[in-house]
């Protein structure tokens, strides 16, 4: 009943998304979001209405979960829509660096890299970039642990083998190496394998792993 | 000045028209069931029972029934009923339309069966709505009431000493969900359903909407307004709700007014957890009864100290979704929204002998910080003719039916693929490089039809060419190391 009827849910969200230019961007943010889940509407489905890509929508809402004061900074900046995942997952710190970097580099080659770059060094690493930090002995001792408990594909076992291998050799991994590192090393958390109070003699290791993927 | 009186009654038309009201099967029959709790019999129990079929629908109940002059004149449209049978207490129905518009909504014929109490005779009403809109004087609203004896255990009133059957044929939707109708009247008369009053579907009793709250905890509403008093309750559900049924479910004499009001909170799937139920007597419903006035100076201010009296489980709702990679971001966000409350300070914060002196709603530490999903990369510039276009690529969640994406600004020319971690070619294959390659060379193909108008042909060229390039650079790049 709170979800609207007939073409009102559609019009609402078109009209939200076509005053990007005369509405300020985090206002603008909120109005689409807000639009967007009340016309019930799949991700796929409101971007054709829009005549934009899905991603562009999904970065939108994203930005939209942002706390209110931290959208709020980015209320007379408009930034290219390449950065706006990067903004929708940053910290206050973060965000009022991309800001910065974006005002004083008015062109640059890619905002995208620009933003990133900003965060980054405000932040820190990121959970990927701890991952990939990861000695090879862990990676090697995940996948015996994955086995030992019945955890993980097949896939998964042999991927965190290789990754012992490619680190040992003096390789990093690479930026998608180290997203799906983040998966599996999250399933055996999740699993009770990797514990702060490890019965199976592994603590230390067990501690680096959780340090990476930003547990408690 | 001259001047003649004109007979404005309306053309026999409109008791047909008012059954396309916007109402489902499920609220059309709660709609009957709005006069069956009206109609209750001295302080008794209100008995309901509905049975629908393919053939009918009807809706019993043990009310006290009426006489042959309140039966005519609840057809009436817009009869004012309180004066005909002198009632003085707060009812559901405000306008005298919700009983016809209902039977009219569910079929073209009606049949309606009462027995007042103490009396014993039972009236009734049939309408054809095919019959009546071929009477030939578009101004004739008459109505038959007929008079007959009462045999106990006979015809639609049965073994009840007093009540009202509506008895609902030739209906418009034939394929009718008998649950969807028991789920609707759950949450609609759940106020009733928790006291003493029964309504069954098909033989099935229908039980009150139970909410599955985090660790069970319900916080009051009672909060006056320009004299009014609002009361209810709101807590964060256990799961989050992509359906949309998420928000403030608002009563008005205990009766569903608006499902899932979403004008207290930002409607959002970090919100999806905010459920509630407020009673706001005081504001009339509108026509339907599908929703609130909303253009009424208390509904604004409703509007206000609601959003304002929602805002920490607001906040709640949104870090219970970030803090994923939390252990006891559950516990947290209940005891960030009782420090916000004023419930517990800060110090009695504990979560079983884990101790932790900041509360959820300061800034959280970067190592706390919500995972990132983030991850970047910047392959190549693609060269397409003078133009050079910087690529990257992020790892995201989008729908799961969606392999990859891209964005492309304009402005700067950037150009990122965005690549769906929740898709089956994400989770089902460990070559997450190939993914990305992938996904980037689809960018290009995309990026060069939409934006540079490209035909099917060349926008596969340059994705072909591209691909070609970005593998055999992870050829020799592997082969170097």
């Amino acid at each position: 009943m709170t979800s609207l009827d007939g073409p009102e849910k559609f019009t609402n969200l078109v009209t939200s998304w076509n005053q990007f230019d005369s509405t300020p961007f985090n206002e603008w943010v909120s109005d689409v979001s807000d639009n967007f889940f009340r016309s019930g509407l799949t991700l796929k489905m409101a971007a054709n209405f829009l005549n934009t890509q899905p991603a562009e929508l999904q970065a939108v809402i994203n930005l939209a979960a942002l706390e209110e004061e931290n959208l709020a900074l980015l209320a007379q900046l408009k930034p290219p829509n390449t950065t706006w995942f990067l903004l929708a997952s940053a910290s206050t710190e973060g965000l009022k660096a991309a800001i910065r970097a974006l005002a004083d580099a008015r062109q640059a080659h890619s905002p995208f890299l620009l933003v990133d770059g900003a965060i980054r060094a405000v932040e820190g690493p990121n959970t990927f970039e701890r991952i990939a930090g990861l000695r090879s002995e862990i990676f090697g001792h995940a996948a015996r642990k994955a086995q030992a408990y019945s955890l993980l594909n097949e896939k998964g076992i042999k991927a965190l083998k290789g990754w012992q291998k490619r680190v040992r050799s003096g390789k990093s991994l690479t930026p998608p190496q180290m997203t799906y590192a983040d998966g599996l090393l999250r399933d055996l958390v999740e699993a009770g394998a990797v514990t702060r109070n490890s019965k199976d003699g592994d603590q230390e290791i067990c501690d680096e792993i959780l340090d990476a993927l930003g547990y408690e | 000045m001259k001047s003649r009186k004109f007979d404005i009654t309306p053309d026999i038309r409109l008791l047909v028209d008012i059954g396309e009201a916007n109402y489902e099967v499920p609220q059309a029959i709660s709609e009957l069931i709005a006069n069956s709790m009206d109609a209750r019999f001295e302080e008794n129990q209100v008995l309901v029972d509905v049975e629908i079929n393919d053939e009918f629908i009807s809706i019993t109940d043990n009310g006290k029934g009426m006489t042959e002059q309140i039966l005519a004149e609840a057809l009436r449209l817009a009869a004012q009923m309180d004066s005909v049978t002198g009632n003085t207490k707060a009812r559901k129905g405000m306008y005298g339309l919700g009983l016809k518009a209902a039977c009219a909504s569910l079929g073209k014929h009606w049949e309606i069966v009462t027995k007042p109490a103490n009396d014993a005779n039972q009236y009734s009403v049939e309408i054809d709505l095919s019959k009546w809109l071929k009477k030939r004087d578009r101004n004739n609203w008459e109505v038959e009431v007929k008079t007959g004896r009462h045999t106990r255990g006979e015809g639609l009133i049965g073994h009840l000493e007093h009540g009202t059957c509506v008895k609902i044929s030739k209906l418009k939707q034939n394929f009718l969900m008998v649950t969807a109708v028991i789920e609707k009247l759950g949450m609609a008369y759940k106020p009733h359903l928790e006291g003493i009053d029964e309504i069954t579907v098909n033989k099935t009793p229908v039980t009150p909407k139970v909410f599955t709250l985090v660790e069970n905890r319900r916080y009051e509403i009672d909060i006056e307004i320009n004299g009014h008093q609002v009361t209810g309750w709101y807590g964060l559900d256990t799961k989050t709700h992509n359906s949309g049924d998420y928000g403030i479910n608002i009563y008005r004499e205990k009766q569903l007014v608006e499902a899932w009001n979403k004008d207290f909170i930002r409607a959002h799937l970090m919100s999806s957890r905010v459920v509630g139920e407020i009673d706001l007597p005081f504001i009339a419903a509108n026509f339907h009864k599908l929703g609130f006035n909303k253009t009424t100076e208390e509904w604004r201010l409703v509007k206000k100290y609601m959003t304002e009296e929602l805002k920490p489980v607001v906040k709640a709702s949104g870090q219970m979704s970030q803090n994923k990679q939390d252990n006891l971001r559950q516990a947290k966000a209940i005891r960030g929204l009782d420090v916000a409350l004023g419930l517990i300070s800060n110090e009695d914060q504990d979560f079983d002998g884990v101790s932790d002196t900041g509360t959820e709603f300061e800034a959280p530490k970067k190592t706390q910080k919500k995972p990132t999903n983030v991850i970047s990369g910047n392959y190549q510039t693609l060269k397409i003719g003078e133009d050079e276009i910087p690529i990257s690529y992020v790892f995201e969640r989008l729908d799961e039916t969606i392999p990859w994406d891209f964005i492309y600004d304009e402005d700067s020319g950037d150009l990122q693929a965005v690549i769906n971690t929740q898709s089956l070619v994400y989770t089902e294959t460990t070559d997450v490089e190939l993914i990305a390659r992938l996904a980037l060379a689809e960018a290009v193909m995309g990026y060069s039809i939409k934006h540079r108008g490209a035909d099917y042909s060349k926008a596969k060229e340059n994705r072909d060419n591209w691909l070609h390039l970005a593998i055999s650079s992870r050829r020799k790049a592997e082969s170097k190391s």
